[in-house]
């Protein structure tokens, strides 16, 4: 009689645990590509021109961010955070200037960028030792070695300038194939010239995807999510963590090198502003600041739209003085929308 | 044959508390060796020496006969020891296949992490250990607790362990999951694998394991085959008295229909709660039953607020609760011991003090001040009244053992005097010895005239202690069972859906139409 009614055997009931819907996994990513979408088809609009200059400047302003990114994205991924990006990049900014010679500016480029490297990977080296081994909070660490690679690029370079050869200046921040044309296979060329920083943007992007699938970036995610649960499993939590800081330390090095090239001087300040953008980049890209979540390709997207606002705000005759104050709401804007979620989640503990 | 993991003499002291002391265990290879004890015996610690977490401060541990010393859990499992704990070891944020395969992912010829196969292999060993049901892609963050559990068995299973080590690896698993598991573990072992097996359900015990080591105090105090031992003879030797009634006396029914403290009319939560219609008189206890997630828990956290969006209404003591916000929840007279006491029950860090006056502090603050005495005459009259085993009120509740700290998480609600206690699972995962006490409390509770909302996974428990019990299916009530319909049988067929009698049917049909 009832069975029929009765609800089927408990086998059939087994439902799948479904993966949530590719929208919803990326929300974020998506929301900060469409929000950096938005705002370059408003600069392309609102310029007078659009030409290879324009384009160049544009591509520029948001590598050193790109580049520091990187670094940022990897610490911030295992639950930490690093404040000596942005005087990092000051340093090997004010080194690299001071080291090059007018007379050999080849060579003495070549040295100039090994050291900056090495420096930015040596400091973040230091980062990671006294976080990971020496069992110290990040912010501390950081903080005070953002003070003294600060102190140390004041002493290297107390007054701007220095030299940067016009050729690395050029190959890092020029344009490609603004003189001849490239031929490509099959008879085809490219002719429209680009900016060179497009090739370093598609090859941070190649590196991520490659990182992405090294058993380093699932320790790194494994460790932010859950340190105890990693260690548990196996996971050497501190050489995880090791590697997160000295690869953000490098990659501010990288950054420094960036500036160099775009600036073409040495600065003692230079980089300083990308401490708390490159955060601001990595959490605009939907990065947990708790760990264990987001991704550089969203931080990519947040490093250009911090860098396309002050563009945008110019054309619409805003002063600059208020340039802070709309950058600022532009962020709380967007990860507010980030965090609309919230909202809709019914059960109030997940929100925690 | 000698045994192929064997610990003696083992001593480990966490700062002035002794946790082992000439503890010892021996498992042979193709056996399935059980870990029994209170909670505060020094199981968990053992496990954990046992398996490089913590290195003991004397004593020798044998592998394969030769004396190991593991600086950590990598290195055991490196040679084919690998627990399973109760605090599980997924990392929420990854994919159950990354999860599986944590530091020995496939890998390209470059190097490269192969993720096509290994989601291919996850997969694969999913569906060899009957856990076919859970996408290998799917974040470890997005499953309920059951499947996590099972994900955590089938990581350690699928490292091909010489000794597989379960410390309360089934407590949130149904009886048919741990069922599955059961035969996975059987397979296991008569492949020649060791297998220590720690759990709290007696009855998982008698099934699955050969011989029983017991812990009391963090001492050795026998090892049997469970076949030949009676069950009163493992629990003397547990808790060093004899085993009385389990559950204590069912007083003789009061007039409960007359004066319902909570009254439920057509609750509802989306997809998981579909109109549920129930009261809790006073002076009783009435249990939640049915497999596990259909709705019981979300239930409870419905009628505590932490939902919003509930449809449907609630009285207590005949005035309509405001929905959706604990605080009025709270105010109202209702309280909820939650399920994952760590999380949701009590601030880890925190002394019993803090934890035990967290819900009531505006009595014992004075103008948004705390008063120290209040605190400390508050926390002192709980820990006596509720026996709370504790170095005093300032020692952090981590430091606890599980039953100790789901005290503090019950006298929390108790200080708070609320009318009804809704209880989620409160023995889920502690020993025999504070279950009984919590039973006791409970039937205290009610004598006094409170109401209980009582959802359990122990059918022993619903039939032993409720005097009304409602067994839930896809978010419903599908049927009612008191006095002497109150039955093991009865409750199991109810919960899966095969009901008996018209009564049963007809209530499901009109609950889901």
């Amino acid at each position: 009689m009832s069975l029929a009614a009765a609800p089927p055997p408990p086998a059939a009931r087994d439902r799948a645990v479904r993966r949530r819907p590719f929208l919803v996994r990326n929300a974020r990513l998506l929301l900060v590509w469409g929000l950096l979408l938005v705002l370059l088809a408003v600069y392309v609009r609102e310029a007078p021109q659009f030409r290879p200059r324009e384009q160049r400047t544009i591509a520029n302003s948001g590598l050193t961010l790109a580049v520091a990114g990187l670094g940022q994205t990897l610490v911030v991924l295992t639950g930490g955070i690093d404040l000596s990006v942005g005087p990092m990049v000051s340093l090997t900014n004010s080194l690299a200037s001071s080291v090059t010679d007018q007379d050999s500016p080849r060579s003495s480029m070549w040295v100039a960028g090994a050291l900056a490297l090495l420096v930015g990977a040596g400091g973040g080296l230091i980062n990671g030792l006294l976080v990971a081994y020496g069992r110290l909070q990040p912010i501390i660490v950081t903080l005070a070695t953002a003070s003294v690679w600060g102190g140390i690029a004041l002493y290297l370079r107390p007054e701007p300038g220095g030299f940067i050869p016009p050729a690395f200046a050029d190959l890092l921040s020029g344009t490609a194939f603004a003189q001849q044309a490239l031929s490509l296979p099959f008879g085809l060329s490219w002719e429209r010239p680009l900016p060179r920083a497009v090739f370093f943007l598609a090859a941070l992007v190649a590196l991520w995807l490659l990182f992405r699938r090294t058993r380093l970036a699932t320790r790194i995610y494994a460790v932010g999510s859950s340190e105890g649960a990693a260690y548990m499993s196996g996971v050497h939590v501190a050489r995880a963590k090791l590697w997160a800081y000295t690869l953000a330390g490098l990659a501010a090095g990288a950054a420094g090198l960036v500036t160099s090239a775009q600036t073409s001087t040495g600065n003692a300040l230079s980089g300083n502003a990308a401490t708390l953008n490159s955060i601001a980049a990595v959490v605009l890209g939907g990065a947990s600041l708790a760990g264990g979540a987001g991704s550089y390709l969203g931080t990519l997207a947040g490093a250009y739209v911090i860098a396309v606002i002050p563009s945008v705000l110019f054309f619409y005759g805003v002063s600059t003085f208020y340039q802070q104050l709309f950058q600022g709401s532009i962020l709380l804007l967007a990860v507010g929308l980030g965090a609309l979620g919230v909202f809709r989640i019914r059960n109030r503990l997940e929100r925690l | 044959m000698p045994p192929l993991l064997a610990a003696t003499d083992i001593a480990k002291r966490f700062g002035g508390v002794v946790a082992l002391d000439g503890a010892a265990v021996a498992c042979e290879a193709g056996e399935i060796h059980a870990l029994l004890g209170e909670n505060g015996a020094g199981k968990s610690t053992m496990v954990k020496v046992l398996c490089g977490v913590q290195p003991p401060d004397a004593g020798e541990v044998l592998y394969d006969g030769r004396p190991i010393a593991f600086r950590n859990p990598a290195a055991a499992a490196a040679v084919g020891i690998v627990p399973v704990f109760q605090e599980l070891s997924l990392i929420p944020d990854l994919s159950v296949a990354q999860n599986l395969f944590m530091g020995r992912e496939p890998r390209s010829r470059i190097g490269l992490i192969d993720g096509r196969r290994m989601r291919r292999d996850a997969a694969a060993l999913l569906a060899e250990l009957g856990f076919a049901g859970i996408n290998p892609a799917a974040t470890v963050r997005d499953l309920p607790l059951a499947e996590r559990q099972l994900v955590e068995i089938a990581k350690a299973v699928g490292r091909k362990p010489r000794v597989l080590i379960l410390d309360e690896a089934t407590s949130a698993l149904t009886a048919r999951q741990v069922e599955h598991v059961f035969a996975v573990v059987r397979r296991l072992r008569d492949a020649g694998t060791a297998v220590v097996f720690i759990s709290h359900r007696m009855d998982e015990v008698r099934d699955l394991c050969d011989r029983a080591t017991v812990f009391r105090d963090g001492t050795h105090v026998g090892t049997v085959a469970v076949d030949g031992a009676s069950h009163e003879q493992i629990v003397r030797m547990m808790i060093g008295r004899a085993l009385r009634e389990v559950f204590p006396p069912r007083p003789v029914p009061v007039e409960t229909a007359s004066e319902a403290l909570l009254d439920v009319r057509e609750l509802g939560w989306g997809e998981a709660l579909r109109g549920v219609s129930l009261t809790v008189g006073r002076g009783e206890i009435v249990g939640l039953a049915g497999l596990d997630g259909q709705g019981q828990g979300d239930l409870l956290f419905a009628l505590f607020g932490v939902y919003a969006g509930v449809t449907g209404q609630v009285l207590l003591r005949r005035r309509p609760v405001r929905l959706g916000d604990p605080r009025a929840a709270m105010a109202a007279g209702l309280a909820l011991v939650p399920e994952d006491r760590k999380t949701q029950g009590l601030i880890l860090p925190l002394s019993v003090s803090n934890n035990v006056t967290l819900a009531t502090l505006p009595r014992i603050a004075r103008r948004g001040v705390v008063s120290p005495g209040a605190e400390r005459a508050a926390t002192l009259t709980m820990r006596d009244r509720l026996a709370i085993k504790t170095a005093g009120p300032e020692q952090p509740v981590r430091f606890l053992s599980g039953g100790n700290q789901q005290k503090v998480s019950i006298a929390k609600w108790l200080l708070a005097e609320p009318s009804v206690f809704l209880l989620h699972d409160p023995t889920r995962g502690i020993d025999v010895g504070a279950k009984q006490e919590i039973y006791a409390l409970m039937r205290a509770l009610t004598a006094q005239g409170h109401g209980v909302l009582f959802f359990s996974t122990d059918l022993s428990e619903i039939v032993g202690l409720c005097d009304r019990a409602l067994v839930m299916y896809e978010g419903a009530v599908v049927r009612e069972l008191a006095g002497d319909d109150l039955t093991d049988a009865n409750l199991v067929s109810a919960a899966v859906g095969v009901t008996e009698t018209a009564v049963g049917g007809g209530q499901r049909a009109a609950a889901t139409a």
